[in-house]
Formats: C-alpha cells, structure tokens, sequence
C-alpha cells in the first residue's frame, strides 16, 4: 500500500514517514506545493495524508482539486479542531479527519480504517506482525505458529501487536494499559492482569509457551528468538 | 432629585420656570412698570388696565410656546437619560431636531456618540485580534506537539514514558488557553449538535489516558450508552477534560481511587425534561467553606494550598462555556470522601432551535 503524504512541517513529514514506512506502508512524501494534484496523480498513491495548513495554497483546494480528478482516499489532517473544519473538509471530499496532535497510533487506525473501507475487508493491508515465529494478523484478529492459528479477542490483539512491535524491549503495564484506553477498553490494573493471563493461556493452546516475559514491577516483553 | 425620581417626566413647567426665573420677573416688573407708564400718558383706568392685561397674555403665550417646543426636544434627551445601558442606541435612534439650541446639544451628543463607538469598536478589534492571535498560536503549536509525539512513537519505547505524560500536560494547557480565549468571546463560536454521552465521555478518557493510568485510577461508566445531549462536542469534551484533570489532582493517597460517570433523565416528558450527567471521585473532597467559591476565577482553596499545580482556571472555564451552551453545572461534596459535579443540559430541542 502506497500512501502520499502532503504535510508542510519538515520534522512532522519525516517522523510521519518513519512511521508509516514502519507500519509496512511505501511512502511518498510531497516536497514542493505547487502543483500538488498532478504530483499526486502521477505517483498513483493508495492513500493520500492531507495537512490543510500549506503554505501559498488551501489545503481544502487541494482537496477539492484532487477530489475532482480522483477517487483516492484522503485521511485529512488539520489542527484547527472545530467541527466547522471538519463538516468543510467532509463537504470538500476527504474520507476522513484526524485532529493535531494525534496519537500516533490513533492516525494508524484512522489509515487503516478508511484503507478498509475502500479496498473492501480482504485488502492485502500491512497488517501481519512476525517475531519469533509466532504471526500475528491484526485485520483478523489471529495469531498463528506452526500452521495452527488461534483467534484473539480485540484487547488480547492489541495488548500482543504492542509487545510484538517493540520486541525483545519492555513494555510498562501503563504503556499497555494507555494504547488500549485508546481504543475505548477503559480497562484498570487489574484486568490487565486478566487479559494478559488469558493471551497466555491463548498462545500456549497453539503451543506458543514463554512468548511473553513478565518483568516483576517493570512490565512485559515478547522474546525476539526462541 | 435623583435621576430614578426624575425618570420619565420629562420637562416640567416649574421646573422650566424655575430655569427661567431672570426672564419671568423683568416681565413681570415690565408689566408693573407699564401701569404707570400708561396712566402718566393720560390713558383711562380702565384702558390702561386693558393694555397690561394684553401684554401680559402676549408674554404667557410666547412663554408657553417657548416651553413646548424646548419640552418636545428635551423629551428625545430625557429618553436616553431614561435607559442609560441603552444609552448608545438610543441616541443613534434620535433625529435631528428643532431649534438652535437643541442642535448645539444634538451636535454634542453626535460627537461623544462617534468617539464611544470608536473606542468600542476599536477594544473590540484589539480583542478580536488577540483572540485570533491566540487561536493563530495554539494551531501552529500543535504541530511541533504532533512532531514531537511522532519521535517517541518512532523511539518505539525507548524514550522515557514520563517525557509523553509532559507533552500530555502541554496539550492540556494549550488546549485550556485555547478555551480561556473563547470563554471571554463574545461572538459564539460553537455549535449546538446533538451528541452521544458515552462517545463525549470516552473521548475526554482517552484524551487523559495517560495521566489516569499512572494514577491508577479506576474508571466507570452507568447509564451513558443510548443518552444524547444538545452541546458543543469539542466544548463538552474539553469541560469534562478539565473535571478529569481535578479528579486526578485532588485524588485519595491511600490507593483505590475512582472516577464514576453516570447520566440521567430527570422530569422525563415534561417541558423541563433534562439529562444530568455527574462526575464522581473518590479524592480529597471540597470543604464546605469553599464550595461556594470554586467557580470564581483564581480561587484555589484550601486544597489549593495543599496540592500543587492548582490554577483556579479550570472550574471558572467549565462554568463559563457551560453557561454559554446553556448548561447548569454543580458541585456537591464530602469534604475527605467525594466530589461530585453535575453538567444539566437542557432535553428540549427548542433550545436548538436558537441556532
């Protein structure tokens, strides 16, 4: 999946892109604003990440521009956070609006998302997660090692996408617990604990056993080999 | 006289007289005078008599017609003197009127008139300016806010988490002088949709998520699923951001702190039909000395003094833009036991309708 990115701030554009390129996605970056449309169309991108601050032009030009010469997804992003903003950018054809400062991994769901809805629900996404032979595919919520898979309960994906993208490293209870108040699961200490126990015991049934590391008072982490 | 007993009575004919004393006794010595005048001249008794009484009714009717014209012109003063917090627009209201004297006054009156809206206008600009300054500053700051959140995310875990929880609080304050210069606005700037509790709820969580859990703070919700609300979602969400924040400052040290939100429909089917939606916590409580006082701007309370980081903005703010959308706030307290603020937002889609 190929996503252009259209976003004025140097040190935004790069970190944007870094992580982009991390999720698995091919990343172009816009490097001049002026004949944003046709730069757009020639790179034929999946996806297209529209900051409506630009300098010399409207991003809501841009987006209507671009709306009327293509059908490509736009994920507009904008920090005037105001639902007049958001009513225009929809009016002006964007599939979707992110407000500043997001959480980067609320911008991944939102691509994600709006990718989904318009490549249908069996798009070939970068959404598979490979360590220690153990796959994890975050669209259909399995994991799988050995050929057998098993399937994961939305929190139980979350909490193993977050461990298995920061490998070998320890996650903090908190770091978990906060991604997953991300996506609604206002969940406390405690079930913490339950979930985690519950992904254990998940894994072991396709025979993944001391996958996940329990550091005493620090957090947890996924072994990178085994 | 004070200008409340004066008020509404215009110009009255002692009064008038009173004004015009010096004129009204040369007349009447002039009138004495013409009796002799008259009589050394040889006229009768009774032609003379005839003479004084003439000119004494010429004079009384060019008095009264003197009185009535400047009464017609004070009437359109007294007017504007009657509403003085409508002052302005009553003298704009006012036609030119008649008469030399009235004009000078007219004139006078057109001068301050200008000037004063010049000024007006003019603070008005300053504010308007500064406002959209502010707004102007906020929107840029967010963009190193979202490149620095970027860097740690591509760190991927190896930048200290207590580095995020300090962006967390920057966004905060942004966001809260963001508000604080709307608040002061007098143009409205938000629009009145309907919204889903839980969806407002859920939103002010995450936008605190991380602060919440370093606290350790459990989290509740009863009755939100299904309710609606008429408000401003970005306002609500900000209003209950700032509830979270003093629920997490003011919270218990002992461990099990809370934070309950519940919403209600209270009067369901009458005219006055509402959904009250609280927030609870389990922290320090409010004493009753100073529960009357958390809404002034600056008051911080003894809690103030024993907690840090207290502003005394963040309740002024939720009353302020709650006022605007129409929404009754109120705080009930357990001094050392809980906190409980309720947000009552009108159920009658009339209210709407003023939009």
């Amino acid at each position: 999946m190929h996503i252009y990115v259209i976003e004025d701030d140097e040190s935004v554009r790069e970190q944007l892109a870094v992580l982009l390129q991390r999720a698995g996605y091919e990343v172009t970056c816009a490097c001049r604003f002026d004949r944003l449309v046709d730069d757009v169309l020639a790179a034929s991108p999946d996806l297209v990440l529209l900051d409506l601050g630009l300098p010399g032009t409207d991003g809501q030009i841009v987006c209507r521009e671009l709306r009327r010469v293509s059908h490509v997804p736009i994920v507009v992003v904008t920090s005037r956070a105001t639902d007049l903003d958001e009513v225009m950018s929809m009016s002006l054809g964007a599939d979707d609006f992110v407000t500043k400062p997001y959480n980067p991994s609320v911008l991944l769901a939102h691509i994600e998302a709006c990718l989904r809805r318009v490549k249908g629900p069996n798009a070939q996404l970068a959404s598979t997660l490979e360590c220690a032979g153990v796959s994890l595919d975050l669209a259909r919520c399995t994991a799988s090692y050995e050929g057998k898979s098993v399937e994961l309960t939305k929190n139980e994906t979350r909490i193993l996408s977050l461990l298995m993208r920061r490998a070998g490293r320890v996650v903090s209870r908190e770091d978990i617990m906060v991604e997953l108040w991300n996506s609604d699961a206002f969940i406390d200490d405690n079930t913490l604990t339950v979930n985690m126990n519950r992904l254990r015991k998940t894994l072991a049934s396709i025979g993944v056993e001391d996958f996940l590391r329990t550091h005493r008072g620090l957090g947890y982490s996924a072994e990178t080999s085994r | 006289m004070s200008a409340r007993e004066r008020r509404g009575r215009g110009l009255s004919l002692v009064a008038y007289l009173r004004g015009h004393a010096a004129t009204v006794l040369v007349g009447i010595a002039a009138l004495a005078f013409l009796w002799p005048l008259l009589r050394l001249t040889g006229m009768t008794g009774q032609l003379a008599a005839l003479f004084v009484v003439l000119s004494a009714l010429v004079l009384g009717a060019m008095g009264l017609i003197n009185y009535l014209r400047t009464r017609s012109w004070c009437q359109a003063f007294q007017e504007i003197a009657d509403e003085p917090d409508r002052a302005l627009a009553r003298a704009s209201e006012m036609g030119e009127p008649d008469g030399a004297e009235a004009r000078i006054a007219y004139e006078a009156l057109e001068a301050l008139r200008v000037q004063a809206a010049y000024e007006v206008g003019e603070s008005q600009r300053r504010e308007r300016e500064h406002r959209e300054y502010v707004e102007t500053w906020v929107h840029e700051v967010k963009t190193p806010l979202a490149a620095a959140r970027l860097i740690i995310d591509n760190e991927d875990g190896r930048v200290p988490r207590s580095l995020t929880t300090e962006l967390d609080r920057v966004d905060a304050l942004v966001e809260q002088a963001l508000f604080f210069a709307r608040s002061s606005c007098v143009e409205k700037d938000f629009r009145i949709r309907s919204c889903e509790a839980s969806a407002l709820v859920r939103d002010a969580l995450k936008s605190r998520a991380a602060a919440l859990v370093s606290a350790r703070m459990t989290v509740s919700m009863e009755g939100l699923e299904g309710v609606t609300v008429f408000a401003d979602a970005k306002w609500v969400v900000f209003v209950l951001g700032q509830l979270i924040d003093n629920a997490v400052r003011y919270r218990r040290e002992d461990g099990a702190c809370r934070i309950d939100f519940s919403a209600s429909r209270e009067d369901e089917g009458k005219a006055d039909e509402r959904v009250v939606l609280k927030v609870r916590d389990n922290g320090c409580g409010v004493s009753a000395a100073d529960r009357g006082r958390v809404w002034e701007k600056g008051f911080t309370g003894s809690n103030g003094r024993t907690h840090a980081k207290s502003t005394g903005i963040g309740l002024y703010l939720v009353r302020n833009l709650c006022q605007q959308m129409g929404i009754a706030t109120s705080l009930s307290s357990v001094e050392g036991q809980w906190t409980c603020v309720s947000l009552t937002f009108p159920a009658n889609r009339m209210h709407m309708l003023e939009e």
